[in-house]
C-alpha cells in the first residue's frame, strides 16, 4: 500500500490518457509532459500499466509498504528516501516501509514518479487518468491509501541507462506552425504574434494563458476541435494554448500550434516567465 | 461534385471542411469514414468539419487517397427514427435568465416557452464538457444572446441558449449562455456502454414537468431505474 502523508501541491495519477472519446466531448488527459513520461516508462516499465503521478511544483511524500522500485523523472525535483537525497532519471529500490519525500521542484513545473508496479485506481473510460468528474478525485490527497501490485522484477542492479535530454525544460522559445486560421491574420499580425514575447499569465491541466498584443476583428467562428498543442487568439488578445485536459472543442481563432517537444517545454513553464515563438524549420 | 476540402491541420490531424452548400448532416459520413480507417484513428464531427484523429503520422497523400474512396452515394443506415423527450422544469427555483432577457414580461416568457417546447432540436455534436450536447434548429426569433459577462457557476443540469445554440450543461460549469431551466436526466453515464443515449444525429424536444416531477425523475435516476422516453418521428 501507499499511504499519503502530504500530497504536494497538486499530484495526479496519469497513464496515456483517455483516448477514443473525444466524440463525447471527453478530454484526452494524461501526462502534460510526455516526454518526461515517456522517459519514466522507459526506465521502468511494466506490462500491465504506465500509470505515474504527475507532481506540480511540490512533490509528495508516500509511506511505501512493500519494496518496490522506482524513478522520478521531469523537472528536476529534490528527492529523500528514508532521509538520503537521491537524483532524478536514476532507479531506486525503496525498502519495506520507505518514506519517500519529493520536495520542492527546482526548475520548472512538474514532475513524474514512476513505480514499478500496477497502482490498483479506477479505470472510467479505459484510462485511470485523474479528471473530474469522469474519476472522482481531482488530485490525491492526505490520507489517501493507493494500493498496488507486488513488484515484478527483481534485479540486482539496475544498469539500464539511457540517454536523458532534458533540456527542452528551459527552453525560452518554442517552435509553432501554422494552425488552420493563420492566414485569417494579416502579415502584420502575424510577424507580431512571431516577434512579440510572451508572458506566461495562468496555467492548469487544461492550458496555459499568454499575453499577445494582436487584437483581431474576427467574425464569429462555429466551434472547432482542439488538440493539446493548438494556440487559439482570443478577441481580447490573449493566447490559449491547449494541453493535456482541454476541452474537446473551441470557437476562437486557431493561429499557430506546438509540435510535441514544444508542448512538453511549455507544460514546464511556470507563471510568469515569458516565451517566444519561432517558425518550425521545414 | 466535391463539397469538402482535406486540411492538413498536421502529420496526425486531418479535416474535411464541408462548404456552406453541403447541407445534409455529417453524422452518415463518420460512420462511413469510419469504415475506412483503423479503430485507433478518432473520428468526430463539429458543424461544418470532420477530423480524423491518427495515433501515428501520416502522408496526406494516403489520408486523400483513402477519404477518396468514400462513396457519397450511400444511403444513411439506422437514421433517426425517434424524438427523445427530454424533461425541462421551469420552476424558479432553478437558474433562470428569461425574466432578465424579456424584462420581467410574462407574457413575451410565456410566447418563448412555448415556441422553445414546440422546437425539434438536432443533435449535431458533442464538446466543451463531457456529455455536452449541441442542439441545432432553434427557430431565428428565438435565439438569445450570449451574456456578456460569462457567469462563473451554471448549475448541473441547465438548460442553456447560446444564440442559435441550445444545449445541457452536464456538470457545475462556468457558462455565458441564457439559462431556461433545468432537466434531471444526466446525459452521459460514464461507467455504462453506450455512454450517451442522445447519438449524434438523433432528435430531441424538450417536455415542460413541474418541480415534484423532477423531484421524483431525479430520484429515480439515482436509484438507476429511469428509462428516457421517446416518440416515433
Amino acid at each position: 500500500m501507499i499511504i499519503v502523508e502530504s500530497p504536494g501541491f497538486y499530484t495526479t495519477v496519469q497513464d496515456r490518457g483517455r483516448y477514443g472519446f473525444r466524440h463525447l466531448g471527453v478530454p484526452v488527459a494524461g501526462p502534460m509532459d510526455h516526454q518526461a513520461f515517456d522517459l519514466a516508462n522507459a526506465l521502468l516499465s511494466h506490462a500491465n500499466d504506465s500509470c505515474v503521478f504527475e507532481c506540480t511544483l511540490i512533490g509528495p511524500s508516500l509511506i511505501l509498504e512493500e519494496e518496490v522500485r522506482f524513478v522520478v523523472t521531469g523537472a528536476p525535483i529534490a528527492i529523500l528516501l528514508n532521509g538520503v537525497a537521491l537524483v532524478m532519471n536514476n532507479v531506486y529500490c525503496a525498502p519495506k516501509n520507505s518514506k519517500l519525500e519529493l520536495g520542492k521542484v527546482l526548475s520548472g513545473m512538474r514532475s513524474y514518479l514512476r513505480l514499478e508496479a500496477e497502482l490498483i485506481t479506477p479505470v472510467v473510460l479505459k484510462s485511470k487518468s485523474f479528471y473530474v468528474p469522469i474519476t472522482s478525485q481531482r488530485s490525491i490527497a492526505k490520507g489517501d491509501v493507493l494500493t498496488y501490485t507486488p513488484r515484478t522484477l527483481i534485479a540486482e542492479k539496475n544498469n539500464a541507462k539511457l540517454r536523458v535530454v532534458d533540456d527542452y525544460i528551459s527552453w525560452k522559445s518554442l517552435e509553432v506552425s501554422p494552425g488552420p486560421d493563420w492566414a485569417l491574420l494579416t502579415n502584420k499580425q502575424q510577424q507580431l504574434l512571431m516577434d512579440e514575447p510572451h508572458r506566461v499569465e495562468a496555467q492548469n491541466r487544461m492550458g496555459y494563458r499568454l499575453t499577445s498584443s494582436v487584437k483581431v476583428n474576427a467574425p464569429a467562428l462555429l466551434s472547432q476541435l482542439v488538440v493539446p498543442g493548438m494556440v487559439q487568439l482570443t478577441p481580447g488578445g490573449k493566447l490559449l494554448l491547449a494541453t493535456a485536459d482541454c476541452q474537446v472543442t473551441g470557437g476562437y481563432l486557431q493561429v499557430v500550434q506546438l509540435d510535441a517537444s514544444s508542448l512538453n517545454s511549455l507544460v514546464q513553464k511556470r507563471e510568469g516567465e515569458v516565451l517566444t515563438f519561432r517558425n518550425k524549420h521545414r | 461534385m466535391k463539397d469538402y476540402k482535406i486540411l492538413m491541420v498536421n502529420t496526425r490531424l486531418y479535416s474535411l471542411h464541408f462548404s456552406e452548400a453541403y447541407k445534409k448532416p455529417l453524422w452518415p459520413i463518420v460512420l462511413e469514414l469510419k469504415k475506412l480507417f483503423s479503430a485507433e484513428t478518432e473520428i468526430t464531427n463539429t458543424f461544418n468539419r470532420i477530423n480524423l484523429i491518427f495515433s501515428h503520422d501520416q502522408q496526406k497523400d494516403e489520408v486523400v487517397a483513402t477519404v477518396a474512396m468514400l462513396n457519397f452515394g450511400f444511403k444513411a443506415e439506422n437514421g433517426p427514427t425517434k424524438i427523445w423527450e427530454i424533461p425541462i422544469c421551469f420552476d424558479p427555483i432553478f437558474s433562470n435568465d428569461l425574466a432578465d432577457v424579456f424584462s420581467g414580461n410574462q407574457q413575451e416568457i410565456d410566447v418563448y416557452k412555448k415556441g422553445f417546447l414546440a422546437t425539434v432540436f438536432t443533435l449535431k455534436m458533442y464538446g466543451f464538457l463531457p456529455g455536452f450536447g449541441y442542439l441545432s434548429g432553434l427557430p431565428k426569433e428565438l435565439h438569445l444572446d450570449r451574456k456578456s459577462n460569462p457567469s462563473s457557476l451554471t448549475p448541473k443540469g441547465t438548460v442553456g441558449v447560446g444564440g442559435e445554440q441550445v444545449g445541457v450543461y452536464p456538470q457545475d460549469s462556468p457558462g455565458g449562455w441564457q439559462n431556461l431551466g433545468n432537466c434531471p436526466l444526466p446525459w452521459i453515464n460514464f461507467l455504462k456502454e453506450p455512454y450517451v443515449f442522445v447519438a449524434i444525429g438523433d432528435n430531441v424536444r424538450f417536455v415542460e414537468i413541474d418541480l415534484a416531477t423532477h423531484k421524483e425523475i431525479a430520484l429515480s435516476v439515482v436509484k438507476e431505474l429511469y428509462q428516457p422516453n421517446f416518440t416515433g418521428l
